[in-house]
């Protein structure tokens, strides 16, 4: 699909990458205050964008820059669930809690492979409004977040806010890594305040948050594969080998030409995520952004792979840019669902029409 | 997708379109092509006179010629539309005069061969064959061979060509000749207009895989060709044999008839006994079929990319060779998923089993027939390198 990017989006993308080149690991309230956060949110919500459309032009900018943020857990999926469950004054909480460093996460999977799979809730929420039950993955979660979390209650699935620092809110297991941060939060008893309650409006919240999450994984990942690519090709072209470039060899340069094809590919199957994100009827829009998910998935791992294969040795050392990408890509692979979730979820979604 | 790509008067068209297959074109033709049926020559002729009459044969010509001044999008439109309504194909193949020769006279052709030689293509009075490969040059076209040496205002050509599709309903041959054997083998080629129905030329068919006769060997001994059939100037035809147009590279993609394929695979498997269920309820057969459907709307979706690129000023370059490469393998994959899904009833039986589903046969026929789509036309292989070559310093 052919999708530009308005003037306003490639800006944001040319800044990001720009800065990210420079500073690869940002603090996530410094790249908040350089103004990427409002590319999450309305304009009514004080943000400057809100669409798929706008949040994957900045997190291809971060994956081709390689930059260990993840937007997308820490920015993207609460800012979605918030968008749902909350009213403005939350919402424009959310654009200073990232400003100033700390942060709204989700709070939802117990249970299951990924964030989309898990449908089980034990974590209950009582009649006086106290939260217990324990969460895993809590992805980009840190002793500072407030947490949107869900949880049973007596009518049934709600969303609720639990600040930061409240009584019987533990966090253990908090997964450092700068690449995909992460905790398990224990609650007992600890007081939240319900935003929404009933199981299909907190369903559905969750599912637009995933969508809108997914979206920003998509783009991340397009971004991390042209830059292996790009890497990969650069080297293929220096390098030599038995008195010649590797680029030479016909089947070296056929192995090229179909890492570039699953790029292309992945581009437009961005393009057609965002779009159907942005402006499909829901039957549509699920099938496009599953889609998008198994190809994207599959020719990442066909990328990344690749580009650690033709760098040889080097291909997996931490100090080569085409590794550290596949192993991102992996990540990006595996959360919300990987390629064979998303084909099940494909395939349910059209299982009837011709 | 398409749709976005679209204004109201292209909506307009399309319904247009639409209108004109219902009702015109026979409704027996569009089941026999549905059903995968070996068509004759009159069919296709037929199928061309109609298009003909509504001025829709010869779409990529110059207005100026007959042709129609249509968008990039309009051309990519209408051909998805005839295609998903199971219309014959008019393309490379089987319309080499109006989707070949006809806008390569256009461009390259003098005013004399224009009007001598466009006027019948119109009507479909004429079937032109093309004569490319030879014994000795296939994906390595410019190795030819096939000699053309001027005598007085004639040219004597003597050689083969081969795999020269149709060659036994022609009338005349695109023929690409080698004028200058001392010259670099792509600097020493002419492009002639060769009578099929002249002395010297013998046409010897040649049974395909799938037991049907479309290729065969064109025999030239002593051919003579007027110099006024030669197009272009003397070794200036690899040129003008090269000159593909974008329309064309769009439809090496066969995003139509893969989406048709794909609906076909999930028609069949509706009324396919697979152990006491049917084929559709199969999870193996839901999700190969589903991941067939997923790689098809990349391939489309890339094919509307360039085109939205097009329509911008800003069309592909080299990358859009990747098209032809991924939409024949994958079409290639579709048959053998329709060929297994129908399992020992897509073995051919003399004669055809009279409870056969699913066309099985046609559909192992036709599969035998789609492996050489990987090879026509520039293989796999050739546009690889095509794209490595543009990605890659010299």
């Amino acid at each position: 699909m052919y999708l530009p990017q308005t003037d306003e989006q490639r800006m944001l993308a040319d800044a990001a990458l720009r800065y990210l080149h420079g500073t690869p690991q940002p603090a996530l309230g410094e790249a908040a205050r350089l103004g990427w956060i409002g590319a999450a949110f309305a304009e009514a919500d004080g943000g400057h964008g809100g669409s798929a459309a706008d949040i994957a032009a900045l997190c291809e900018a971060i994956g081709r820059a390689g930059a260990t943020l993840s937007w997308f857990a820490a920015v993207l999926l609460p800012a979605m669930l918030l968008r749902h469950v909350a009213d403005a004054a939350l919402r424009a909480r959310l654009i200073g809690a990232c400003a100033d460093g700390s942060a709204f996460a989700v709070a939802h999977q117990e249970a299951g492979t990924a964030f989309e799979a898990s449908s089980a809730c034990a974590t209950v929420i009582d009649a006086r409004g106290a939260v217990t039950g324990v969460k895993q993955r809590v992805w980009g979660a840190h002793a500072g977040s407030a947490l949107l979390v869900s949880a049973a209650g007596a009518g049934g699935l709600g969303i609720a806010l639990v600040e930061a620092g409240a009584p019987g809110l533990r966090f253990d297991a908090v997964h450092a890594d700068a690449s995909l941060p992460w905790a398990r939060v224990a609650f007992d008893g600890t007081p939240a305040r319900p935003l929404i309650t009933g199981d299909a409006p907190a369903r559905a919240a969750l599912a637009a948050a995933a969508d809108f999450a997914l979206v920003g994984v998509l783009a991340e990942s397009v971004g991390r594969m042209h830059a292996a690519f790009e890497e990969t090709r650069a080297w293929l072209a220096t390098r030599r080998q038995f008195g010649r470039p590797l680029a030479a060899n016909q089947v070296l340069q056929h192995r090229l030409a179909d890492m570039f094809i699953a790029l292309e590919e992945s581009r437009s199957m961005l393009n057609l995520a965002i779009h159907a994100h942005d402006h499909a009827a829901p039957a549509d829009r699920g099938a496009a952004l599953h889609a998008g998910r198994v190809h994207i998935a599959n020719a990442a791992r066909m990328v990344g792979q690749s580009a650690v294969h033709l760098h040889g040795a080097m291909g997996i050392t931490e100090e080569l840019g085409a590794a550290r990408a596949y192993r991102r890509l992996e990540q990006l692979g595996a959360v919300f669902g990987g390629a064979d979730h998303h084909l099940a979820r494909y395939v349910a979604a059209t299982g009837g029409r011709p | 997708m398409l749709e976005a790509l679209l204004t109201d008067d292209d909506r307009r068209f399309r319904d247009e379109v639409r209108a004109f297959i219902d009702a015109s074109v026979p409704r027996d033709l569009r089941e026999r092509v549905a059903a995968g049926a070996d068509l004759g020559k009159d069919d296709y002729v037929a199928w061309q006179r109609l298009l003909a009459a509504k001025g829709w044969l010869t779409t990529t010509w110059p207005a100026a010629e007959g042709g129609c001044d249509w968008s990039p999008v309009r051309h990519y439109l209408f051909e998805e539309e005839l295609a998903l309504a199971d219309c014959p194909p008019v393309g490379l193949t089987l319309g080499v005069g109006a989707k070949l020769l006809g806008p390569i006279l256009c461009e390259f052709g003098s005013a004399a061969q224009r009007a001598r030689l466009l006027p019948p293509i119109r009507a479909s009075a004429v079937w032109w064959c093309q004569g490319y490969s030879e014994p000795g040059a296939g994906s390595d076209l410019a190795a030819l061979a096939t000699r053309a040496e001027l005598r007085g205002d004639e040219y004597v050509v003597s050689g083969t060509k081969i795999w020269t599709s149709y060659a036994h309903w022609a009338d005349g041959m695109c023929c690409l000749v080698r004028t200058d054997p001392a010259a670099r083998p792509q600097a020493g080629i002419s492009f002639l207009l060769l009578d099929m129905h002249a002395p010297g030329v013998t046409v010897r068919p040649i049974a395909a895989i799938n037991g049907r006769h479309f290729f065969n060997q064109v025999f030239l001994d002593e051919v003579r060709v007027p110099v006024a059939l030669r197009v272009g100037a003397e070794n200036d035809g690899w040129r003008i044999a090269k000159s593909l147009l974008l329309h064309e590279r769009l439809a090496a993609a066969r995003v139509a008839e893969t989406k048709k394929r794909l609906r076909l695979a999930r028609s069949v498997a509706e009324r396919i006994d697979f152990g006491g269920r049917r084929l559709a309820d199969c999870d193996w057969y839901r999700m190969r079929l589903g991941a067939l459907e997923i790689e098809a709307r990349a391939i489309e979706q890339t094919a509307l990319r360039y085109l939205g690129q097009t329509m911008a000023g800003t069309p592909p370059g080299p990358e859009i060779a990747l098209l032809k490469v991924r939409g024949t393998e994958l079409y290639q994959r579709l048959y053998d998923l329709l060929c297994d899904a129908c399992g020992e009833a897509a073995i051919p039986l003399a004669p055809p089993a009279a409870d056969d589903p699913a066309a099985a046969h046609a559909f192992n026929a036709n599969r035998m027939y789609a492996r050489g789509f990987t090879s026509a036309a520039g293989s796999s292989e050739v546009q690889r390198g095509i794209l490595a070559k543009s990605l890659l310093p010299a």
